[in-house]
């Protein structure tokens, strides 16, 4: 039998753009490693949610993370020098493809993706004022003015 | 376009789950929402949660200096000893509001905060901002020989707040306020025990707990509330299964 390093699968994205990944890379995804288990992925893997340039960005995460998985629980050096290639490859994006990113991540179950991009679109709004964050992420003002008055007795006290 | 508003619920979660305590003043105020859902006890303990996986952090709050500070305990850190760092200072957006705080007690993430005026104090959930001033009428006495006692608990239903006071002169007074129903009752007590002068007891699982001394001899007991009642607990035996 192939080992996972060996064996190869194709994930094909719905814009039919096809990947050849190892097995070990395919089962950095919840859902793609259940269809294997499931003996489902004799040919392609339809991904019907994923485009082709989400995927592959989704496959270079999960290529990484397998090349230079910590060797164990004390490896503090690894696993800071994968936080350091974590954070340098969220910043080729803007928040368009972040939040492809999020979407995808969640659709086929990479936890540490899906916290990575959550925790950049966290830092990023964490120090801007409620009108920028609107401004940002297209988010409606829906409070009318009482109800801001309200809102703000509400939540008079807070660490800052 | 994808964007935040577009994303399913549990996704949004997920994203201001991972921003700072000191941020979710202003994430409530974007929209309702986002309040909505930073209000929802299951978003305070996923926030929690993060905040101790990803970093290994425990918040704090600090009083110094009469000034309640958020601080962050770093117990695991991967490169340096153990470390304490300052995360944020309360900021009133009410500018009446006396920030001088010199006493705090906290309960199940409420925290009851005293001020130099004896008449009034508020209880504080850090978490969602809410505040509740509760009033309370001055205990007759000269405040030279006045000692107040505080707690703050809670059973299944309701929050309570303890206020006892040993006057120089005249008789103790026992009450409790239910957040609840925003009534104080006066409890029944015979007072045969004394807490000494500065010692303000310990909260663990909803009661508060004083060692007390006994009036006649000199032997301590664990004074004990709990809830709607003052207990004395004279042996470990005596100890609620709570403990």
């Amino acid at each position: 039998m192939a080992s996972s390093s060996t064996n190869k699968f194709v994930l094909k994205s719905n814009d039919d753009v096809s990947f050849e990944v190892t097995e070990a890379v395919a089962r950095e995804f919840q859902v793609i490693a259940h269809i294997i288990d499931d003996d489902c992925a004799k040919k392609a893997i339809p991904l019907s949610n994923v485009t082709g340039e989400i995927l592959s960005k989704m496959i270079e995460y999960g290529k990484k993370h397998i090349e230079e998985a910590p060797v164990d629980e004390e490896d503090e050096e690894g696993k800071k020098k994968l936080q350091i290639w974590d954070e340098e490859f969220m910043k080729q994006f803007n928040m368009e493809i972040v939040f492809q990113l999020i979407l995808a991540s969640n659709y086929l179950n990479n936890k540490g993706l899906l916290d990575l991009t959550c925790c950049t679109v966290a830092d990023h709004i964490k120090d801007m004022t409620p009108d920028e964050v609107r401004t940002l992420f297209n988010v409606k003002n829906d409070y009318t003015t009482e109800e801001e008055e309200e809102i703000r007795k509400e939540n008079s006290w807070a660490f800052e | 376009m994808t964007t935040m508003n577009n994303l399913p619920i549990d996704l949004v979660e997920e994203i201001l789950s991972r921003v700072p305590v000191t941020s979710l003043r202003r994430i409530r105020s974007t929209c309702k929402k986002w309040n909505t859902l930073c209000k929802d006890g299951t978003f305070t303990e996923k926030h929690l949660t993060q905040v101790a996986e990803r970093k290994g952090e425990i918040l704090t709050i600090l009083l110094i200096n009469c000034k309640l500070n958020l601080k962050s305990v770093n117990l695991r850190n991967d490169c340096f000893d153990p470390s304490i760092r300052h995360r944020g200072n309360l900021i009133s957006l009410s500018d009446s509001d006396k920030l001088d705080i010199t006493r705090v007690y906290h309960c199940d993430g409420l925290v009851l905060c005293l001020t130099e005026d004896y008449t009034r104090f508020v209880v504080w959930n850090p978490y969602t901002g809410q505040t509740r001033w509760i009033c309370a009428e001055p205990i007759p006495g000269h405040h030279t020989w006045l000692w107040y006692g505080y707690a703050l608990g809670h059973d299944k239903s309701t929050h309570k707040v303890l206020r006892f006071a040993r006057p120089g002169s005249g008789r103790p007074v026992h009450e409790i306020y239910d957040l609840n129903s925003n009534l104080w009752r006066v409890l029944d007590v015979t007072q045969d025990w004394d807490i000494m002068y500065g010692y303000y007891g310990m909260s663990l699982k909803g009661n508060m707990y004083w060692f007390a001394q006994n009036e006649v001899g000199r032997g301590s007991d664990l004074f004990f509330f709990f809830l709607t009642q003052l207990l004395l607990i004279r042996t470990l035996t005596d100890m609620p299964e709570v403990m």
